[in-house]
C-alpha cells in the first residue's frame, strides 16, 4: 500500500505544477523566439540544455528581469485559471507597426483525478511525455525561421496576457488595447497538454507582399 | 542272483583296476571281463529261458492235465470216484504249484527288469566316463604335441646359441690374441721410453748443475747493481729537489713581472688621469659661465615660442574672425529676406485672422486655439459623415443584394408565368380534344341506342311473328339493320383511327402537370425558394466559420469577457523611447553634419578658386624635380654597391693578411668571435671570445678549450692575464706539435 500511494503522489500534477511547466515552456519559448527570430544580438545568448535541446537563452540581465516578473505573474494566473492566452507581439521600434505575434493559448482542462474541487484537480501525465511534447513544439518554434519574413528593421518585442475581466492587476501592470496585424497570416504549431491546461502555439505574421 | 550281483560286482572292481592301470598299460583287459560278462548274461538268459521252458513245459503239462481233465470228464463215467478225488487232488496240487510258478515268474521279471535299468544306468555312466577320459586323452595328446613343437623349438635355438657362443669365442680369442701382441708393443715401447727417460734425466741433471752455478754468478752482480742503483735514486731525488726550487723561482720572476707591468700600466694611467682632470677643472670653471648663457637662451627659446604660439593664435583669431564676418554678412542677407518673408507672413496672417474671424462665431476670441478647436469640429463632422457615408454604403450594399435578390425572385415568377401560360394553352387543347371525344362519344351512344332499339324490335317481331313466311322478311330487315350498325361501327372506327393519328402526332404533355396543377406549382415555388434561402444561409455561414477561423487565428478575443493586460516597464516601451530619444540626437546631428557639409563645400570652393589661379605651373615643376631626385637615388644605390663590393674585398684581403701573419682566422658569430689557429689540427677546434658591454674579451668555454689546450697555457693564461700572450703560445704550442709530428 504503502508504495503505490508513494507513486501516485510521485506521478501527479497539480494545477500549481501545471502552471509552473507552463510558465517554464514560455520562459524557453520567448527566449528561442527571440534568438531564432534575431530581436536581439546573438552574442547575448547563451547555451542552455533543455527538453533535450540546446536552447540559446538571453543574457542581458533587463530581458532576464522582465521576463521573471511577467511569468511569475502569469503562473499565479495559470494556477487560478484566471488566463485566456500569452501573446508575445513583436513590433517594429521605430514605426510601432506590429510584425509578428505569438500567441500561445491557454485551454483549463478538467485533468483525470479527483475532480471535487476546480483547485484540486491532478493530472496522472507523465512528466516526461509532456517535456516531449513540449520538446516537438520548441522544434517547430525554431524551424519557423524557414518561412518567417526577415525581419529587416529594429525590432522589440513585448508580452500581453489576456485575463478575465474579474482579474486583479497588481502593481505594474496596465491594460492594453489589444493588437491587430495588417495582412496577417496565421500558422497554427503543435499543441502540447500537461492534462490541466492545453497550449496551443499560433504565429501571426505580416504578410510581405 | 548272486550269481549276477557277484559278476557284477567283479565288473565294477575290474574296471576300477583297468582304469587305474590304464596309464601304465595302453591295452585294455576288456575282453576277458566281456567274456565273463557275456557267460553270467548267458547263464542268465539260459536260466530264463530255463524257467520258460519249466513253465511251458508246466503249461502244456497243465493244458495236458486240462485234457485230461476233460478227458477225465468225458471219461467220468467209466472212471471211480476215487481217481475222481486223487484227480482233483492232484489238479488244485498242480494249480497252487502253477501259482506259485506264476509269482516267482513275477518276481524274477521285475528283479530282471531292475538289474536291467540299473545296467543300463551304470553303461551310460560308463560311456559318459568314457567320453570324457576320451576327451582328456585327446587335450593331453595336444598338449603332449604342443609340449613336443616347443622343445623342438628350444633345441633349436639352442642349437643356435650354442654355434654363436662358438662363434664370440672364435672372436674373442681372436682379440686376445690381437691385445697380447699390443700388449707385448707397448711393453717394448715402454722400455724404449724408459731408457730415454733415464737418457734424459742425466743430461738434465748435468744442465742443472750448469746453471746453479750461472745463478750464483748472477746474484752476486745482482747485489752489485742494487747497491748502484740506490746510489743513483740518492743523486735523483736531490736533483729533483733542485728542479723544484728552479721552478718556484721561476715562478716568482714570472709574476714579479707581471706585476711590474701591471704597475707600469698603472703609472701611465694615473698620467692620463692627471691630464684629465686638469681638463675637467677647467671645463668645471667654464660651467657657471655657460649655465648663465644656457638661462638666456631658454628665455629667448621661450619667448620665440610664446610669440609664434601668439602668431598662431593670432592666426586663428583671424580665421574665425573672418569666417565670423561672412556668417554675419550672410545673416544680413537672411534677415533681409526674413524681413520681407516676415511681412508677407503678417499679411498672409491677417488674411488667417480674417478667414478664421469669418468661420468662428462673432462672439468668440479669434484664436489659433479656436481655430482648431472648430477645425477639429468640422474634423469631426467629417468623420462622423465618414463613417456615415460607410454605413450608407454599407445599406446600399445590403439594397443592392437584397435588388439582387429580387432581380433573381422575378425572373423566378416570370419563369413560372411562361410555365403557367404554356400548360393555359396545353389546357385549352386539352379542352378541344375532350369535346372532340364527347362528340364522339355521343355519336358512339346514338350509335348503341340504334342497335338497342334494332334488337327490341328484333325481340318484338320474333315474338309476334312465328310462322316461317315472315321468317325471311324478317331476317331481310334485320340484315339491313345490321348492316346500318355495320356501317355506323365502321364509321366510329374511323373516326377513332384518326384520333389517335391525331394524338399520335401531338407532342407529349407531362402527366404531372395535368394531374395536380396549381398545388404542385405552389409547392414548388416554395421549394426553389427555400432551396434559394438555403443556400444563401450555407455560403454564409462558410463565410461567418473562416472570419471566425481567421479572427481566432489572429489572436482576435472576446472583448467583453477578457482584457489585455501587459507589464508598464516592458521592453517595447523602453525601445519606443530610446528611439525617441536615438531620433532626436540623430536629428541634431544631421543638422551638425548638415552645417559642416556646407562650411566643407564652401572652403572647397575657396581652394578650388586657390589652385586654379597658381598651382598649375608647380605641378609640371614637381614632376621634373620627381623625375631629378629619381635619377639621383639611382646614381647614389649604385655607388653603395660599388662601395660595398671594395669594402668587401678589402676586408677579405685584410683577413688573410692577419691570417698569415698573426696566425689566426678571425670570424663573427652574432656577439661571438671564433677565432681559429693555422696550426689547429682539426676545423671544429676554435676559441670562442665575446665582447662585453663594458668593452673586455671574454673567453667562453669550448670543448677545445679543456681537451686540447696544456695546462700549462691556461695557467700562464690566469697569470698574466693576456690574451695576446697566451694566442701566441697557443701558436707556438701547435706549431711544435705539428713539427714535432711531421718530423
Amino acid at each position: 500500500m504503502a508504495t503505490s500511494t508513494a507513486q501516485e503522489i510521485k506521478n501527479c500534477i497539480t494545477l500549481k505544477g501545471s502552471a509552473t511547466i507552463i510558465a517554464e515552456y514560455l520562459k524557453y519559448g520567448i527566449n528561442s523566439i527571440l534568438f531564432q527570430r534575431g530581436i536581439y544580438p546573438p552574442e547575448e545568448f547563451d547555451n542552455t540544455q533543455q527538453y533535450g535541446l540546446t536552447i540559446l537563452m538571453s543574457k542581458n540581465e533587463k530581458i532576464q528581469e522582465f521576463l521573471t516578473n511577467v511569468l511569475s505573474q502569469t503562473e499565479q494566473w495559470l494556477s487560478k485559471n484566471l488566463l485566456n492566452k500569452v501573446s508575445m507581439v513583436i513590433t517594429n521600434a521605430h514605426t510601432k507597426e506590429v510584425l509578428e505575434c505569438w500567441d500561445f493559448k491557454v485551454q483549463a482542462q478538467s485533468g483525470d483525478g479527483d475532480d471535487s474541487s476546480p483547485m484540486n484537480l491532478t493530472s496522472s501525465k507523465d512528466l516526461k511525455r509532456v517535456q516531449g511534447e513540449i520538446r516537438d513544439v520548441m522544434r517547430q518554434i525554431s524551424a519557423t525561421v524557414s518561412y518567417l519574413p526577415y525581419l529587416d528593421c529594429i525590432c522589440t518585442f513585448d508580452v500581453m496576457i489576456h485575463t478575465l475581466q474579474n482579474c486583479e492587476l497588481p502593481n505594474g501592470w496596465d491594460e492594453t488595447a489589444g493588437i491587430f496585424i495588417q495582412n496577417a497570416q496565421a500558422v497554427q504549431l503543435r499543441s502540447f497538454s500537461t492534462g490541466l491546461h492545453k497550449v496551443d502555439t499560433v504565429v501571426n505574421y505580416k504578410m510581405t507582399v | 542272483m548272486d550269481e549276477i550281483k557277484t559278476a557284477e560286482e567283479r565288473f565294477l572292481a575290474q574296471f576300477e583296476a583297468n582304469s587305474s592301470s590304464r596309464r601304465n598299460s595302453s591295452k585294455f583287459v576288456f575282453e576277458n571281463n566281456q567274456e565273463t560278462f557275456d557267460d553270467t548274461l548267458y547263464n542268465l538268459i539260459s536260466k530264463k529261458r530255463k524257467l520258460s521252458m519249466e513253465h511251458h513245459e508246466r503249461r502244456g503239462s497243465l493244458d495236458f492235465k486240462n485234457s485230461s481233465v476233460s478227458s477225465l470228464n468225458n471219461s467220468v463215467d467209466g472212471m471211480t470216484t476215487w481217481d475222481i478225488r486223487r484227480l482233483k487232488a492232484d489238479l488244485a496240487e498242480a494249480q497252487a504249484r502253477a501259482t506259485n510258478f506264476k509269482i516267482e515268474v513275477d518276481r524274477l521279471h521285475k528283479l530282471r527288469q531292475e538289474g536291467e535299468i540299473l545296467y543300463e544306468s551304470k553303461v551310460r555312466e560308463l560311456t559318459k566316463q568314457c567320453d570324457f577320459t576320451s576327451n582328456k586323452v585327446e587335450d593331453l595328446e595336444k598338449h603332449v604335441t604342443t609340449l613336443k613343437k616347443r622343445e623342438h623349438f628350444a633345441k633349436t635355438e639352442l642349437n643356435k646359441v650354442k654355434s654363436e657362443l662358438s662363434k664370440s669365442e672364435k672372436t674373442f680369442e681372436h682379440e686376445i690374441m690381437k691385445l697380447e701382441l699390443k700388449n707385448q708393443e707397448l711393453d717394448e715401447n715402454c722400455r724404449v721410453i724408459e731408457n730415454d727417460l733415464t737418457n734424459n734425466l742425466r743430461r738434465l741433471e748435468r744442465e742443472y748443475d750448469s746453471l746453479q752455478m750461472e745463478y750464483n754468478l748472477t746474484t752476486t752482480e745482482n747485489h752489485k747493481l742494487k747497491e748502484q742503483v740506490e746510489e743513483f735514486i740518492d743523486k735523483a731525488e736531490a736533483f729533483d729537489s733542485l728542479q723544484k726550487e728552479l721552478d718556484k723561482a721561476e715562478q716568482d720572476l714570472e709574476e714579479a713581472k707581471v706585476r711590474i707591468k701591471s704597475l707600469e700600466y698603472e703609472v701611465g694611467s694615473f698620467g692620463d688621469w692627471k691630464d684629465m682632470a686638469k681638463v675637467s677643472q677647467k671645463r668645471l670653471a667654464e660651467i657657471p659661465q655657460k649655465d648663465k648663457e644656457m638661462e638666456r637662451l631658454q628665455s629667448f627659446n621661450k619667448n620665440l615660442l610664446d610669440t609664434v604660439g601668439n602668431k598662431l593664435l593670432l592666426e586663428e583669431q583671424v580665421c574665425d574672425l573672418k569666417g565670423r564676418l561672412e556668417r554675419y554678412d550672410n545673416d544680413k542677407e537672411e534677415l533681409i529676406r526674413l524681413k520681407v518673408h516676415v511681412s508677407g507672413l503678417e499679411e498672409e496672417l491677417k488674411e488667417w485672422k480674417r478667414v478664421a474671424k469669418d468661420h468662428c462665431g462673432e462672439n468668440s476670441l479669434i484664436c489659433p486655439y479656436s481655430l482648431r478647436s472648430k477645425i477639429e469640429e468640422i474634423l469631426q463632422k467629417d468623420i462622423l459623415l465618414a463613417s456615415e457615408q460607410g454605413n450608407i454604403k454599407i445599406e446600399k450594399h445590403a439594397y443592392e443584394s437584397q435588388l439582387k435578390d429580387l432581380q433573381k425572385e422575378k425572373e423566378l415568377l416570370t419563369k413560372n408565368n411562361e410555365d403557367l401560360n404554356k400548360v393555359l394553352q396545353h389546357r385549352s387543347s386539352v379542352i378541344q380534344k375532350i369535346q372532340k371525344k364527347l362528340m364522339l362519344v355521343a355519336k358512339e351512344r346514338d350509335l348503341y341506342k340504334n342497335l338497342v332499339d334494332s334488337v327490341e324490335k328484333d325481340l318484338t317481331i320474333s315474338g309476334n311473328i312465328s310462322e316461317a313466311s315472315t321468317v325471311e322478311q324478317h331476317l331481310r330487315s334485320r340484315v339491313e339493320m345490321l348492316e346500318k350498325t355495320l356501317n355506323s361501327y365502321k364509321e366510329l372506327c374511323e373516326n377513332l383511327e384518326s384520333e389517335l393519328n391525331n394524338i399520335k402526332a401531338m407532342p407529349e404533355i407531362p402527366l404531372q402537370m395535368t394531374a395536380n396543377g396549381s398545388d404542385y406549382e405552389y409547392l414548388k415555388k416554395v421549394i426553389d425558394d427555400l432551396k434559394l434561402e438555403n443556400d444563401r444561409l450555407k455560403r454564409r455561414k462558410e463565410e461567418l466559420e473562416l472570419e471566425i477561423e481567421q479572427r481566432c487565428l489572429r489572436g482576435d478575443f472576446n472583448v467583453a469577457q477578457f482584457k489585455v493586460v501587459h507589464l508598464a516597464n516592458n521592453p517595447a516601451a523602453e525601445a519606443y523611447e530610446n528611439t525617441k530619444h536615438e531620433i532626436s540626437k540623430l536629428q541634431a546631428e544631421i543638422e551638425r553634419l548638415k552645417r559642416k557639409n556646407k562650411k566643407l563645400e564652401e572652403e572647397q570652393e575657396e581652394m578650388t578658386t586657390k589652385l586654379n589661379c597658381g598651382e598649375t605651373s608647380d605641378l609640371t615643376k614637381n614632376f621634373m624635380e620627381a623625375g631629378q631626385l629619381k635619377q639621383k637615388v639611382e646614381t647614389l644605390e649604385s655607388k653603395v654597391k660599388n662601395m660595398k663590393e671594395v669594402y668587401k674585398a678589402a676586408r677579405f684581403e685584410f683577413r688573410e693578411v692577419v691570417y698569415m701573419l698573426l696566425g689566426y682566422k678571425i670570424d663573427v658569430e652574432g656577439p661571438n668571435y671564433r677565432i681559429s689557429n693555422v696550426f689547429a689540427e682539426n676545423e671544429t677546434d676554435y676559441l670562442n671570445f665575446r665582447l662585453t658591454e663594458s668593452g673586455t674579451l671574454d673567453m667562453l668555454e669550448s670543448g677545445y678549450l679543456s681537451d686540447a689546450l696544456v695546462d700549462t697555457l691556461q695557467q700562464n693564461l690566469s697569470q698574466h692575464k693576456s690574451l695576446p700572450v697566451f694566442l701566441s703560445q697557443l701558436t707556438v704550442e701547435l706549431f711544435n706539435k705539428t713539427t714535432v709530428a711531421l718530423n
